[in-house]
């Protein structure tokens, strides 16, 4: 009765992983072949990657850092909507890039809502605003977000090309999302934020966790990340063992089924061609497009590796995941964390995604994501 | 003047009862950030129904309430009900319970914890207390309830 009642509990909780999971079995069915694809479809690299910034991310919240820095820069909101607004999403473009983007949907959602609450602006343009934030902000470094990690990882681009290619977006980003935030918070009303108290930091387990961040960054350039995640769980087990048993595994599962799944699709649909002959322009807007209708890690999965142009599937996964709510996990996390309804977060995501993927467009066609 | 003092055997920290009123006073500050999580029902193996609701501010959970489903309120501290033969809406007890975390005070006394070396804060509803929210020895920082933060966690997702 119990194990029925915690097996229903489960496939509730993690209904992307059991669908996954229900999808290779019956790609499986179809062609038995697919267990021999396998080890060919499954980016090694990149799932090491993703594991360990998972363990990193969760033990960087436990230790109380992200909350210190929360708590010092909204300090010093004074009370005004836009600088409150502008602040949160500066937190989010500071926290992104380190503990990427779901990692950040976690830290600062919860936050949000209770800056919400008692600063009396709408909690609905608070986390739409925040899981933009963390959306674009996590661009800029490989690490970021899952799908940077699998292009990175795929086609063995340096750290410093990769930073260099990602800039020009993730200022456009940055500065479309402060003129948007300007032109969010003209209506709202100042006041005055109450203190927010710290969270006790444990020394130990921050600096274990900062050290395993740069350490996995310098493993996954010299590509041979598993010494990075070798370093990382041996730092964080002498710190703090039991932060590896607050991972959240079941989407490490969800990440594998999903680099299965979404490769064997193309494979059986036969399209693998005709994604290898688009053109820089054509592969943004399947990216985009799929990433809007299947979420972006799903889309990088299904077209890596049939196109030799990561700069336009890059710009338009990370675009893609704006806007309707599948475009990305953090956005159905955030929705889940808080009372926003799914209208509300179209309401302030779309009109966003709509100027900032023609601008993608513009920088596709001149050449700089081409 | 500041007390002392001492386990056997050892020296301890020295408490100071302006670290206390700190303590306190932080507490109170914070009440007004603290959210209900998603509620913990757990089933016991004769079908009886137990329900807790975790105190949460940035994402840290720092004490469990014990939920009341047969009257749908708060149940003090101590005394978890074990409910047989009731129907359980997690959705309602959740907006229950966040319209009750509101009207939690703060308690005006502490006690210390030597070997957590916090100040310990009780919270109360109505006429009980419903909660502790530790606070570090010096009364500035919270002190989250780690293994109730793991435990939450995963309901998140």
């Amino acid at each position: 009765m119990k194990l029925r009642h915690n097996m229903i509990r489960f496939i509730v909780r993690e209904k992307l992983l059991v669908a996954l999971f229900i999808l290779f079995l019956a790609f499986l069915i179809y062609d038995h072949g697919i267990v021999e694809r396998i080890p060919k479809y499954v980016n090694m690299d990149a799932l090491i990657v993703i594991f360990a910034l998972l363990v990193i991310s969760r033990s960087i919240h436990v230790s109380g850092l992200t909350n210190r820095i929360a708590v010092k820069i909204l300090s010093r909101t004074r009370g005004s909507p836009y600088t409150t607004l502008f602040y949160m999403v500066l937190i989010t473009y500071l926290l992104a890039p380190l503990i990427m983007n779901d990692g950040t949907i976690f830290v600062m959602v919860p936050l949000v809502i209770a800056v919400a609450e008692l600063s009396g602006h709408e909690e609905a343009l608070l986390v739409s605003l925040v899981t933009i934030s963390a959306n674009l902000a996590s661009i800029i470094l490989p690490i970021g977000n899952p799908q940077d990690i699998v292009i990175w990882t795929y086609y063995g681009i340096s750290l410093s090309e990769y930073v260099s290619a990602s800039l020009p977006l993730y200022f456009l980003s940055l500065c479309l999302l402060i003129f948007y935030v300007a032109f969010l918070s003209r209506k709202l009303i100042i006041k005055e934020l109450p203190i927010l108290p710290r969270i006790r930091l444990d020394r130990r387990l921050a600096l274990a966790s900062v050290v395993s961040l740069i350490t996995i960054i310098i493993t996954a350039q010299l590509r041979n990340p598993l010494i990075g995640l070798i370093i990382t769980l041996t730092l964080i087990l002498l710190s703090r063992p039991r932060t590896l048993l607050e991972v959240d595994y079941p989407l490490l599962a969800v990440f594998l089924l999903m680099f299965i799944d979404f490769s064997e699709m193309p494979h059986l649909l036969g399209i693998q061609s005709l994604i290898s002959m688009m053109s820089p322009i054509q592969i943004y807007g399947v990216s985009l497009v799929l990433s809007q209708s299947i979420s972006n890690v799903p889309a990088t999965i299904a077209l890596i590796r049939h196109t030799i142009y990561w700069k336009p599937l890059f710009a338009g996964v990370n675009i893609g995941g704006v806007g309707f709510l599948p475009g990305s996990m953090a956005n159905i996390i955030a929705l889940r964390l808080s009372r926003m309804k799914t209208r509300d977060y179209h309401r302030y995501a779309l009109p966003f995604f709509v100027v900032l993927a023609l601008l993608g467009l513009l920088l596709v066609y001149i050449g700089l994501y081409g | 003047m500041p007390i002392r003092i001492r386990a056997p055997g050892r020296e301890t920290r020295r408490i100071r009862p302006e670290d206390a009123v700190k303590a306190i006073n932080l507490v109170k500050e914070s009440i007004k950030l603290f959210t209900a999580g998603p509620p913990i029902i757990h089933r016991g193996p004769a079908g009886e129904t137990h329900i807790d609701i975790p105190l949460i501010y940035n994402g840290y959970a720092f004490d469990r309430i014990h939920y009341d489903p047969y009257t749908n309120t708060f149940s003090p501290k101590g005394r978890p009900v074990h409910a047989v033969n009731v129907q359980v809406d997690r959705g309602k007890v959740w907006e229950v319970s966040k319209r009750y975390i509101r009207e939690l005070y703060v308690i005006e006394a502490v006690e210390y914890r030597e070997p957590e070396d916090v100040w310990v804060v009780p919270l109360a509803w109505r006429c009980y207390i419903v909660a502790h929210i530790k606070v570090s020895y010096n009364g500035e920082e919270l002190v989250p309830d780690y293994p109730l933060t793991e435990e939450i966690t995963g309901r998140f997702m």
